[in-house]
C-alpha cells in the first residue's frame, strides 16, 4: 500500500512538473538544478529557490516602488534591480518571469512609465503563480519522502528491536 | 520528462586539470546570495574548495591580503565595484587567476568589456555543470 502511495505521489509530481514545462513556465535549468542535488545536499532544489523566492519578494516591492514614484524617473535602479531578477530567474529555470523581466527592461529603457506598470502587473503575477505551483511541488515531495522512510524502516534498528524483544 | 525523483544521486567529482592538485580555491564574485549557493555547488562537483565575496572591491582586498585562487568567477553589476573594473585591477596587480566573466545580460558589449577587461571566458548565467565542463576542458 506504502508502495502504491509513493507511486501515486511520485506520479503527481511529474504531473506538475510536466504542466509547468508545457506552460513555459519552468525551463530546462530546473532539471540541471535536480541533477546538483545529492546525498549530501538533499533540500539543494528547495533551499535555491526559496532564496529566490526571498530575494524576488525584496526585488518586485522595490520595482513597484521606483514605479509608482511619479516626481522621479529612476530607470537606471529599474535596470539594475530587472537584470538581478533575470539572473536569478534563469538560474532556477523561471522562463516565463525571466520573459517579463526582459520585456519590463525593455519599456523601462523607452521611459514608457505606464508600459513599465502593465508588465510589472504580469511580472508579479507570474510570481505568484510559480511560487505557488512550486510549493505545492515540494510539500508532495516532502510526503513523498515521508512515506518512503515509513516504507523502508532501518534493517539494523529492527534487529536490535528483534535481539532486545525476543 | 521525468525529474530525478527517487534517484538517490550520489555526489559525483567531476575530474577537472585544474583541481588535480589538491586544495584548487575558487572564488565567487557575486553581490547575490543565490549565485553564492548555486556556484558554490557548481564548482564544489569540480572538486574546488569555494570561498564568496560580495563585490569587486571584496575580491580585490583578498588578493591584497595574501590570499590566492585559481579560478575567479566575476559577476558584471555589483555595487561597490562592478566586475569590469575589479577584473582590470586583479591583472593590473598581476593576478594570474583563471577568471570567468558572468551576466544575465546576453548583449555583446557585456562580452567585449569583459573580454577586455582580461577574463578568460564570459558566460552568460546560468552557468551550467556543461558550461564550467567545456572551459576546464579547453584551458
Amino acid at each position: 500500500m506504502l508502495g502504491l502511495e509513493t507511486y501515486r505521489l511520485v506520479t503527481d509530481m511529474n504531473r506538475l512538473l510536466a504542466l509547468l514545462f508545457h506552460q513555459g513556465v519552468l525551463d530546462e535549468q530546473f532539471l540541471q538544478l535536480q541533477q546538483l542535488q545529492d546525498e549530501s545536499s538533499p533540500n539543494f532544489v528547495s533551499e535555491v529557490v526559496n532564496i529566490y523566492f526571498n530575494e524576488s519578494e525584496k526585488l518586485l516591492r522595490n520595482l513597484r516602488a521606483l514605479l509608482m514614484d511619479r516626481e522621479q524617473w529612476e530607470y537606471k535602479k529599474v535596470g539594475v534591480h530587472l537584470n538581478q531578477m533575470i539572473g536569478s530567474s534563469s538560474s532556477i529555470g523561471a522562463n516565463r518571469i525571466r520573459n517579463v523581466c526582459v520585456a519590463l527592461r525593455g519599456a523601462s529603457e523607452q521611459n514608457n512609465r505606464l508600459g513599465c506598470l502593465r508588465a510589472l502587473d504580469v511580472l508579479e503575477h507570474e510570481y505568484c503563480y510559480l511560487k505557488n505551483k512550486l510549493h505545492e511541488f515540494f510539500h508532495i515531495e516532502q510526503q513523498r519522502v515521508l512515506a518512503a522512510g515509513i516504507r523502508y524502516p532501518n534493517p539494523v534498528q529492527q534487529q536490535q528491536h528483534h535481539q532486545n524483544h525476543p | 520528462m521525468t525529474s530525478q525523483i527517487g534517484s538517490s544521486n550520489v555526489k559525483k567529482i567531476i575530474t577537472c586539470k585544474m583541481t588535480t592538485k589538491k586544495d584548487a580555491k575558487a572564488l565567487i564574485v557575486d553581490d547575490d546570495s543565490m549565485a553564492h549557493t548555486l556556484h558554490k555547488h557548481l564548482l564544489s562537483r569540480f572538486g574546488f574548495k569555494t570561498f564568496t565575496a560580495e563585490n569587486g572591491k571584496q575580491a580585490i582586498e583578498l588578493f591584497r591580503s595574501g590570499e590566492h585562487f585559481d579560478l575567479i568567477t566575476m559577476d558584471f553589476q555589483m555595487p561597490v565595484m562592478d566586475g569590469i573594473e575589479a577584473t582590470k585591477t586583479l591583472r593590473d596587480m598581476g593576478v594570474d587567476s583563471k577568471i570567468l566573466g558572468v551576466s544575465a545580460s546576453d548583449k555583446s558589449a557585456v562580452m567585449e568589456l569583459f573580454i577586455e577587461a582580461g577574463v578568460d571566458h564570459f558566460f552568460t548565467k546560468p552557468l551550467t555543470l556543461d558550461k564550467l565542463a567545456r572551459f576546464f576542458k579547453n584551458i
